[in-house]
């Protein structure tokens, strides 16, 4: 089963090194985050729904898309409910002003909301738990092995206490039946059984250790991944077109003032190179699986 | 060249009691394959334990152990976690990262070799022992069997010049086992890694061997090549290791005629040469009569483990009868304990009818089905175990019931004289050997007074005395009432205490029979005294049949 699934996500941008796809997720999101301007947040809501229809997988994207729309609507309806700033009154509600403005703000940032979800739906398809370590690691190499160490420990300790539970129930001890004492008892057993077993099991995995030379010299940290030279490539754009998007910010071209009038977006020349260059990085993740899934059809 | 040397080497623990050794003298030549043998608790792990710097116990050595020509102990730290290798019982346990990969790259890491070296040298291994198949698996997703050769490939990759192994197969079933020590012997074949392995089941390992080092209490008793080894335990009392023998040598033990066969084919030859023109009688097939009290009734029964999945059993029907000990053998992963975890109500079946005492198992509520009814016991009995002492643990089975405390005692000594572990009781459960755990988890649920036993895989682990001892236990049971159904890849027990076997195959029961039947109709599922005989001789199936027939052929 998790095997089907793990395969399903070796394609497009997870195919990239650890280092590009991170990096990539990085400078979206902190996109998406940061412009709080209703261009920027709908070509980044654009881009992570088409991504997220590409990468994710029909069943995780319309699960994504359950949680999002709601929330969506939520926050765009709760903003101009409690907040009453703006020069431009709609209406009175229950004695409370709705602002134009207000009203703006809230769809605007409840599409940066759901961007920012649906961009991170995708980091979890294609920055699986290993290529966090990895990442992770190349910072804090003990800490990386500590996180390893545990993933691995975790299944088998589940595993240890199915086992203890099945035995147990085998000789009447069933903690699922009988009285709360019985069961809290027995409960009691399980874990009990399971602590001697598990401190038992770590005198010989630290034997293990120590018999293959840890603890002694200095660690090398070794990793599956390569950095090729398409990976050089690709995060070079990246790189570029989050400077792009650093220097929109910095010149303000990112932000808009919503009260308390709305100033219109600007679309200088400047401003628009600066869109383009942001949906150029949105659309990566789908322009990639989009070549892939034509040179299969070529293929074909 | 000399891999090993120790001299006059003797140790002694720090704390505890626990056999210390005294006086050890032998070299171990490069390139060698020995075994080191002996009953349990004669210090065969310390020794191994004394050659390996990072895990010597805590105690004071006196003598001298060399590891080509230098001190081992004086030897840098980075030398000897490299050059000297470690495979311990625990398959889990030794497992330390969650990736197969990262668990590969481990040893290389510590030693802080760079990347580039690490990846080349990993694919290599990889490829050598067909791990690139689960290359990039959760450690945890991996076979008992698997998991064992990721441990000795993770060894391996250091480039060991000696591989020391503490009982590597005794927690895998003899499928798991012999194909891993197989990969054992291609690398001291193919590559002259220096081996030095203990094994509490010889069958496999003994043929392997250059030389075999038999211990007893701390101190080397003999050490010699295989086939004198053999002659010698033959000659000398020495009853559980002589027990342990495979049955080619045993067959020969008990003649001592021509050259000492250690495999199947060399048996077949001797064999042929001890019979010679004498023409020795088949024995004839007794008649097999069946109890006709039906303990467990299963009819047409179909499972699977999820809707839309593989049937594990298809169309599954047998039944096991009063006071009948009833064996069933299969291959791995074929089914065998998903059946016994069907019939102990762990799972529920899909389709067809289970009866236990005549009773549908669904009507068995709660924990009904297991009050003085059935009792199961399981793969791993450590988890059976809870307190400090073997005697507590026994005694807790009574603790929701009301019974006096006198009356408790002499039930827990009764049932533990019975088991021969009535000088374990004030032992610590964990510290008991695989044997001796394995009988007082058998003790633990007899408490229970059950009718009737499922037994998976009761002789994992156990040295050949142990397995006679609880052979003869279960025959005791069933003598008395108790019916047992038991799931084995053990051919060997199987054909020796069972009253009827059944082969499992793609779900199902495929054949059943008599031991004595079953066995000499198979051809290549059948025990070693049978495959060694057959063509001479029908119907041999035991290995003591075996010796009886070869001394009748003086």
């Amino acid at each position: 089963m998790t095997e089907k699934k793990a395969l399903k996500t070796e394609s497009g941008l997870s195919l990239y090194h650890p280092l590009v796809s991170f990096g990539y997720f990085v400078a979206v999101i902190a996109g998406t985050l940061l412009f709080i301007h209703p261009y920027f947040v709908l070509i980044s809501l654009g881009c992570a729904l088409l991504s997220a229809a590409m990468i994710n997988g029909k069943k995780m994207f319309l699960a994504s898309l359950g949680f999002g729309i709601p929330m969506f609507i939520f926050i765009a309806l709760a903003n101009p409910l409690f907040n009453h700033r703006g020069a431009t009154i709609l209406f009175y509600l229950f004695d409370n002003p709705v602002t134009k403005e207000a009203i703006i703000y809230g769809i605007v940032s409840a599409g940066m909301m759901f961007a920012a979800v649906i961009w991170f739906t995708c980091y979890n398809t294609v920055v699986t738990s290993d290529k966090f370590i990895y990442i992770f690691g190349r910072v804090l190499p003990s800490v990386a092995l500590i996180i390893s160490m545990t993933l691995s420990l975790i299944p088998r300790l589940m595993a240890q206490i199915k086992v203890i539970a099945d035995t147990q129930r085998s000789i009447g001890l069933d903690w699922k039946s009988g009285s709360l004492m019985h069961r809290i008892r027995a409960g009691a057993r399980i874990l009990s059984i399971l602590v001697s077993w598990a401190l038992e099991d770590a005198v010989i995995t630290a034997d293990s250790m120590r018999a293959r030379g840890y603890g002694q010299h200095k660690r090398s940290t070794f990793s599956i991944f390569r950095f090729g030279k398409r990976d050089g490539i690709m995060l070079s754009i990246i790189v570029l077109l989050f400077a792009a998007e650093v220097a929109a910010y910095i010149t303000g071209a990112g932000t808009m003032e919503f009260y308390p009038a709305i100033v219109a977006p600007k679309t200088e020349f400047i401003d628009i190179l600066f869109y383009i260059a942001y949906a150029a990085l949105g659309i990566i993740p789908a322009a990639i699986q989009m070549k892939e899934e034509l040179k299969w059809k070529q293929l074909k | 060249m000399e891999a090993v040397k120790v001299t006059d080497f003797s140790f002694d623990y720090a704390i505890g009691n626990e056999t210390a050794l005294h006086d050890i003298n032998f070299t171990v030549n490069e390139g060698e394959f020995i075994v080191v043998c002996g009953p349990s608790g004669c210090g065969k792990s310390t020794l191994l334990k004394s050659i390996k710097p990072q895990l010597k116990p805590f105690g004071t050595t006196r003598g001298k152990i060399e590891f080509y020509g230098e001190d081992v102990y004086s030897l840098p730290d980075e030398k000897t976690a490299g050059e000297i290798g470690f495979v311990m019982q625990n398959p889990d346990a030794q497992i330390v990262t969650d990736k197969v990969w990262h668990e590969l790259a481990f040893g290389l890491e510590n030693l802080g070799v760079e990347t580039p070296i690490i990846r080349s040298r990993v694919a290599e291994m990889a490829n050598y022992f067909g791990i690139h198949n689960w290359f990039r698996k959760k450690t945890a997703e991996l076979s008992g069997g698997q998991k064992q050769l990721l441990n000795l490939a993770s060894v391996m990759l250091m480039q060991p010049k000696l591989i020391i192994l503490d009982e590597p197969s005794s927690q895998l079933d003899p499928i798991a086992a012999r194909e891993f020590l197989e990969n054992v012997r291609k690398i001291n074949l193919e590559l002259g890694t220096t081996i030095i392995i203990t094994e509490h089941n010889l069958e496999e390992v003994y043929g392997y061997a250059d030389k075999v080092l038999l211990m007893e209490k701390g101190r080397i008793k003999k050490y010699l090549p295989p086939q004198e080894m053999a002659q010698y335990l033959a000659e000398n009392e020495h009853e559980g290791m002589y027990k342990a023998l495979p049955t080619p040598a045993r067959m020969y033990g008990s003649v001592l005629k021509g050259e000492c066969p250690l495999s199947i084919v060399e048996g077949r030859t001797w064999f042929g040469q001890l019979v010679d023109e004498k023409q020795p009688e088949s024995p004839v097939l007794a008649e097999h009569e069946r109890p006709s009290e039906k303990v467990i009734d299963i009819n047409e029964v179909w499972f699977q483990y999820e809707k839309g999945a593989d049937p594990v059993l298809r169309d599954l029907s047998f039944s096991v009868r009063k006071g009948e000990i009833c064996s069933v053998l299969g291959g791995n992963g074929a089914g065998k304990t998903t059946m016994l975890s069907v019939v102990s109500q762990k799972r529920k079946y899909n389709l067809g009818s289970i009866k236990i005492s005549g009773k549908e198992l669904s009507k068995y509520k709660g924990t009904e089905l297991f009050e003085h009814n059935m009792a199961v016991l399981p793969q791993n009995s450590q988890s059976l175990f809870v307190f400090e002492t073997l005697r507590r643990d026994l005694e807790e089975i009574f603790a929701e019931k009301k019974i006096s405390k006198a009356e408790i005692e002499e039930k827990v000594l009764a049932v533990a004289r019975r088991m021969e572990i009535d000088s374990l009781l004030d032992r610590h459960p964990y510290d008991l050997s695989g044997g001796e755990m394995q009988k007082a988890a058998l003790a633990k649920i007899l408490l229970l007074e059950p009718k009737l036993l499922l037994l998976d895989e009761p002789t994992k682990g156990m040295d050949a005395l142990s397995k006679e001892n609880m052979g003869r236990i279960l025959q005791e049971l069933a003598k008395s009432g108790a019916t047992i159904l038991m799931v084995t890849h053990d051919i060997e027990f199987c054909a020796k205490y069972s009253d009827h076997c059944m082969l499992f195959f793609d779900g199902y029961i495929v054949s059943e029979g008599s031991p004595k039947k079953f066995f000499s109709e198979n051809s290549f599922y059948t025990t070693a005294a049978s495959r060694m005989t057959r063509h001479l001789v029908r119907n041999i199936i035991t290995c003591e049949e075996g010796e009886q027939l070869c001394r009748s052929l003086l």
